[in-house]
């Protein structure tokens, strides 16, 4: 049976992994090093992995329990090599990024805001100036082309108001948190019930008093549904790595969407 | 009180999921999110919003990992 390598995350060459602490189908953790980085993996049968909720919560727990022995960089789920060789030659050719991005990232966490609302009602129909003022008459005794651009238009003006008004939660958010945030990542309506969708960098210090700022905004906004979640490894702050070649999971995935969405949603 | 905790655990499963299969350190190569040409971010994400709904009972609610949610 071949025998591949399963990678969660890259340390500091001379951290101590935790005792007690297994990875995926409870292999042992074990450290593959390039000068002053290192690599915590575990050995995975070919053809093993799969991305079901043990799995996944393993990969994170993993993550978790090494962040908190120090400085940790993760490493994304479902990442597998030929062998330790391959770990460390990625970190002997990627060295400069991963330990630039180990400094910065190692010893913070990450805080989820997902803010949902009912989407503010716009009429961008009666706007002074604009192109429906000059484009007159009823729907009836316009060409068709007209009555696009009118509804194109009307479209528009209600996505922009919609956007506008997410904008102005978020930047609320901004203003609530302050200093404490480091970096953010942040999509405005991503969703239609979903009015902002971000992610914030912060030392883990600083989370408590980030939640207590949330909940002043919910306590001013009792129309808008905050979900915070954290604090988490910053999985969203890791540089990206455009280069990469894509392998695929999707029939392991395809195991754990039918083990989240509900037949009523699946079908 | 069983299924308080499954629902809880779910939230905090699509949290982690929307994290570790579309963020880290890329090694080796990147991975195909998608189920049947369908976002798989984008479908738990529909869930975690259908679950959000009942999720407003278990605002006291903690697993290992927090999750809280707002709410008159």
């Amino acid at each position: 049976m071949t025998v591949q390598t399963y990678v969660y995350a890259i340390v500091a060459r001379d951290l101590h992994l935790p005792p007690g602490l297994t990875g995926l189908g409870d292999g042992e953790l074990s450290m593959a090093g390039w000068h002053k980085l290192a690599a915590v993996t575990s050995p995975l049968a070919a053809g093993r992995l799969r991305a079901i909720p043990e799995y996944v919560l393993r990969h994170g727990a993993v993550v978790e329990g090494l962040q908190q022995h120090g400085p940790t960089l993760p490493v994304r789920f479902g990442t597998v090599v030929a062998d330790a060789d391959a770990v460390v030659q990625v970190l002997a050719e990627r060295h400069e990024e991963l330990a630039a991005d180990l400094a910065r990232l190692g010893d913070k966490v990450e805080m989820g805001l997902s803010i949902l609302w009912d989407p503010p009602p716009v009429d961008g129909s009666h706007q002074p100036g604009d192109l429906s003022r000059r484009v007159s008459g009823s729907d009836e005794e316009l060409g068709p082309g007209a009555r696009y651009l009118r509804a194109r238009l009307a479209a528009t003006r209600q996505d922009a108001a919609v956007r506008e008004a997410a904008r102005a939660i978020a930047d609320e958010v901004d203003a609530a948190l302050g200093s404490d945030v480091l970096e953010r990542r942040c999509s405005v309506v991503p969703t239609a019930r979903l009015a902002v969708r971000a992610s914030f960098l912060m030392s883990p210090t600083r989370f408590e008093a980030c939640q207590h700022a949330i909940d002043g905004l919910r306590r001013r906004h009792p129309e808008l549904r905050y979900l915070v979640s954290g604090p988490w490894p910053p999985y969203t702050f890791v540089s990206r790595d455009e280069t990469g070649e894509r392998s695929t999971l999707s029939q392991s995935l395809h195991e754990l969407s039918r083990w989240l969405i509900p037949p009523s949603m699946a079908g | 009180m069983t299924g308080t905790v499954s629902e809880v655990r779910e939230v905090a499963l699509l949290e982690l999921l929307d994290r570790v299969i579309d963020h880290g350190v890329v090694i080796a190569g990147d991975i195909t999110i998608s189920v049947a040409d369908v976002d798989l971010v984008y479908l738990g994400l529909r869930v975690m919003l259908t679950s959000v709904e009942r999720a407003e009972e278990l605002r006291a609610g903690r697993t290992r990992i927090t999750t809280s949610e707002a709410g008159s």
